[in-house]
């Protein structure tokens, strides 16, 4: 065999994906040839160093993938219209199912897990459990499970109706590094970032007050700060806390001692006196 | 010299059922999800997830890697119905991710794909980054085109068959040999470049 026909089949016999007989004259050509012997050499140091590469625990986007499916369904919501007797038959396995969990009595139980989604403190707790360690990585994954846009204080004020928290004075050693609106499957959820003088990063949620963002399985305190009952809770060696304000719950993470979160939460509270207030100061002067 | 035989996909899913005897195969998973059980899918996501990572991470870099980990999902979920068992279901996943990253790469040409781990250069004198032979092969192959990268990756990382191989690219057999061999010559040139020694 010449050596630019061997050259050709140098990849396929490395990988055994050679035939029997050309693998013989493969091999019988580069016992005497040093440079196919060389390639094949370079060929190996490559698999060896491919095999030894990092494989990196994959983000989970599930939230996402959920959010970008029609509730309930996967096929027949892709790129063309579904076939009719797709869709009937679809229809009738919903119905039978229906009628069968009806029958058995068990519409109330799995009625609360089929087809809804999961709630938000379960779909967020994968973000609070990879904030403690990584947070930006933790961002990352979020930013990937959720449409999200950056937006200002004032904007945001103007969209939720409320002034959002960081929007004030902070303590000192803390600045707001990223604020964005992120859409949930529950509701709109305004995130700010804060990033403190000693490196540390601090999250803010404000949602809907239905809907506790932090894990509900996790030990707790519930602490008076300013008169306002507040849960405090761990995440992997940082502390979280969340409150309400009217209709609106605040959840924030990130400090690591007691202290410094809950002279946050003070600070939090006196920029933002919550909505009855908020209309009372944005409400147009009474006409004399 | 080793000659190591062509690994099979379908062996590793046969050995991880009989682990498991109870779990659902990836063919009854898919058939759920075609049925839009929302479970299967979820188990499926889960199930795949890892290795679908894998692949769009060395193809489009670590920072749209998420973004091509959920696309390549939403779209297996949209076309489950039509997977017509003419490969594995985990080579079709494969095609579908590959398809997307190499669909975006398309779209956006001029961005370099950011190898893993490496940070950009600090220009100051005397800051030398000392890489290990792996950070150099990451460096490699985010500058080869991604055809070439989708091939390398799907045998080294994936180690996937000829055959799976050509079913996840769509190419023919006989291509995948070409670029597999394309590849890694490229890659030793490059290599070498970076100051590897081989």
């Amino acid at each position: 065999m010449q050596c630019d026909e061997a050259a050709k089949l140098l990849s396929a016999h490395f990988d055994g994906e050679l035939p029997p007989p050309k693998r013989k004259e493969v091999q019988e050509h580069v016992a005497t040839c040093a440079h196919c012997r060389s390639e094949l050499a370079s060929f190996q140091r490559l698999s060896d160093l491919a095999a030894a590469l990092d494989r990196p625990a994959s983000p989970n986007v599930w939230a996402g993938i959920q959010a970008s499916l029609p509730a309930g369904a996967s096929a027949s919501s892709g790129r063309g219209p579904a076939a009719p007797g797709r869709r009937l038959r679809a229809t009738l396995v919903a119905v039978a199912a229906s009628l069968l969990l009806a029958a058995l009595g068990w519409w109330g139980v799995v009625g609360s897990g089929l087809g809804r989604p999961k709630p938000m403190s379960a779909q967020l707790a994968p973000y609070f459990a990879e904030f403690a360690t990584d947070p930006d990585r933790a961002q990352k994954s979020l930013s990937a499970a959720y449409t999200s846009r950056p937006i200002t204080f004032e904007r945001a004020e103007e969209t939720l109706k409320f002034r959002p928290a960081a929007s004030g004075a902070l303590p000192p050693g803390y600045a707001v590094q990223s604020v964005r609106l992120f859409d949930m499957p529950c509701c709109q959820c305004l995130q700010t970032i804060l990033r403190a003088a000693n490196g540390e990063t601090v999250c803010i949620f404000e949602h809907d007050g239905r809907h506790p963002l932090l894990p509900s399985d996790q030990p707790c305190i519930v602490a008076d700060c300013r008169g306002r009952p507040t849960t405090v809770t761990q995440l992997e060696g940082r502390l979280a806390a969340s409150w309400s304000n009217g209709d609106r719950a605040v959840t924030l993470a990130g400090p690591r001692r007691l202290e410094d979160l809950l002279e946050l939460v003070a600070a939090l509270e006196e920029n933002s006196p919550g909505e009855a207030e908020h209309r009372r100061r944005t409400a147009p002067p009474a006409s004399g | 010299m080793k000659n190591r035989p062509a690994e099979s996909i379908q062996f590793e899913e046969e050995r991880a059922a009989q682990a498991s005897p109870c779990a659902p195969s990836l063919d009854e998973l898919a058939r759920a999800c075609a049925h839009g059980d929302p479970s299967a899918q979820q188990r499926f996501y889960e199930t795949l997830r890892d290795d679908v990572y894998q692949v769009v991470l060395r193809i489009v870099g670590r920072n749209d890697a998420p973004d091509l980990l959920q696309q390549s999902f939403v779209q297996a979920f949209r076309s489950i119905d039509r997977f017509e068992n003419r490969s594995s279901v985990r080579t079709w996943l494969y095609r579908l991710a590959v398809n997307e990253c190499l669909q975006f790469l398309r779209r956006a040409k001029s961005k370099p794909v950011l190898p893993l781990d490496m940070e950009p250069m600090d220009p100051s004198p005397g800051h030398e980054l000392e890489l290990d032979d792996k950070e150099l092969l990451e460096q490699a192959l985010a500058k080869l085109e991604p055809g070439l990268r989708a091939a390398f990756v799907l045998r080294e990382v994936e180690r996937m068959t000829y055959a799976q191989i050509a079913a996840a690219l769509e190419i023919p057999e006989g291509t995948v040999a070409s670029r597999l061999n394309a590849a890694r010559r490229k890659l030793r040139a490059i290599l070498l470049d970076l100051g590897w020694e081989r």
